[in-house]
């Protein structure tokens, strides 16, 4: 597309099924706004009645510890 | 070690590849190839569901055909999703690419005739896709693609059984019931079409010796036999395969592959063919490729227009 739209982020999905299930991630979406962000989420992962769920900003999310990389510095 | 040797040897042992760091240019080439035909695949079903759906006999058989293709884009959205995050431009792939770019089923190039079609499409075709995506989730070598796995698995159970209730009810009216079988006569051999290449003319397979999928074409090809088989014979509709008690195997009672008449939707069966024309026949695609495609990049292409003339 050659217009420039709105920036996209992406935006981690978070559910949990039940009450005292653990949150697991689920998918992405991208979307220009967090609020855009939780509609998107709400409509594309309706596979299951969640009690919860949440979208994070990939962005904000601050690692700790990743898996280390097999080829390391050298991957594809 | 070499890199591609260290890999295969690892995903066969269990290790879970999961991000670019884990892999070689050769495993990304295969996870993006294989992402690709399926996000293809997810997204232009819907088109051909489309063709049909306003002939929906109840709003209930309406709201849930729409409910699987709503489920068919949201599938196609995490393949593409899981493209985008290895680096590709999935803008580009959806809305500026050719129609015969795209990597769908040939059998997705064609206008469904009536509904029950559809409902022969979701039974046959849907357990395709259950059955392939099944054994990627059950074996693939990438992590993200198999937790994505686990939503399309439930949501394509569901399908099946969806085209399997319209098949059951339709085959109480005997009318209806030719139907059934004349959808049937063509769609049953291109759902075995949806495995690709007899594995004795494969030398070798990355997606297998990368573990992005478990196993092979004819295996695939016996699973998806394996439930589509009983299933027809047990509405009376007739197929052409049967289990061999002595082989242990589900057999094509026609030559496979054969030509294909495009025109009629038939299957000339008196004409054996070879892989290499299939080959060439979905690389020519079918009747409605150019226009399905169309139809899924007509929206951006016409908010692309309407942005421009407001600038």
């Amino acid at each position: 597309m050659s217009v420039k739209t709105k920036q996209r982020t992406t935006f981690d999905v978070f559910t949990r099924i039940e009450r005292g299930d653990d949150l697991i991630h689920i998918g992405t979406v991208e979307a220009e706004t967090a609020e855009l962000a939780k509609v998107y989420a709400a409509y594309t992962y309706d596979e299951e009645d969640w009690v919860e769920m949440c979208v994070v900003d990939r962005a904000q999310l601050d690692w700790v510890r990743k898996p280390k990389g097999l080829f390391a510095g050298k991957g594809a | 070690m070499e890199n591609a040797a260290l890999l295969k040897e690892k995903v066969q042992e269990g290790f879970m590849v999961e991000g670019m760091e884990d892999m070689n240019e050769e495993y990304l080439k295969a996870l993006k190839q294989t992402l690709t035909i399926v996000g293809d695949t997810e997204l232009l079903s819907v088109p051909p569901l489309l063709t049909v759906y306003d002939q929906a006999p109840t709003l209930n058989n309406k709201i849930t055909a729409l409910a699987i293709m709503q489920d068919e884009i949201g599938h196609a959205h995490i393949a593409y999703r899981l493209l985008k995050d290895l680096g590709e431009d999935t803008e580009e792939l959806l809305y500026n690419r050719e129609p015969n770019r795209w990597k769908n089923p040939y059998a997705f190039d064609f206008e469904l005739s009536n509904w029950i079609e559809l409902g022969v499409f979701n039974a046959l075709f849907d357990r395709a896709g259950y059955t392939l995506l099944g054994d990627a989730g059950e074996h693939t070598s990438y992590g993200p693609w198999r937790r994505a796995l686990v939503k399309v698995d439930k949501e394509e159970l569901f399908h099946l059984r969806n085209g399997e209730i319209i098949m059951k009810s339709a085959v109480k009216d005997p009318e209806l019931k030719k139907k059934v079988q004349e959808a049937v006569d063509w769609m049953f051999i291109m759902g075995l079409e949806f495995f690709g290449v007899a594995d004795n003319l494969k030398s070798r397979s990355q997606q297998i010796e990368y573990k992005l999928k478990g196993r092979t074409n004819d295996e695939l090809r016996q699973k998806w036999l394996s439930t589509a088989v009983p299933f027809c014979e047990s509405i009376g509709i007739k197929v052409p395969a049967h289990y061999d008690e002595a082989t242990e195997k589900f057999v094509i009672d026609v030559p496979f592959p054969c030509k294909f008449d495009a025109e009629n939707k038939k299957w000339l069966t008196d004409q054996p063919d070879t892989w290499e024309n299939v080959i060439k026949r979905f690389k020519s695609r079918g009747p409605q490729n150019q226009q399905f495609v169309e139809r899924i990049q007509q929206g951006a292409k016409e908010l692309e227009k309407l942005r421009n003339e407001a600038v």
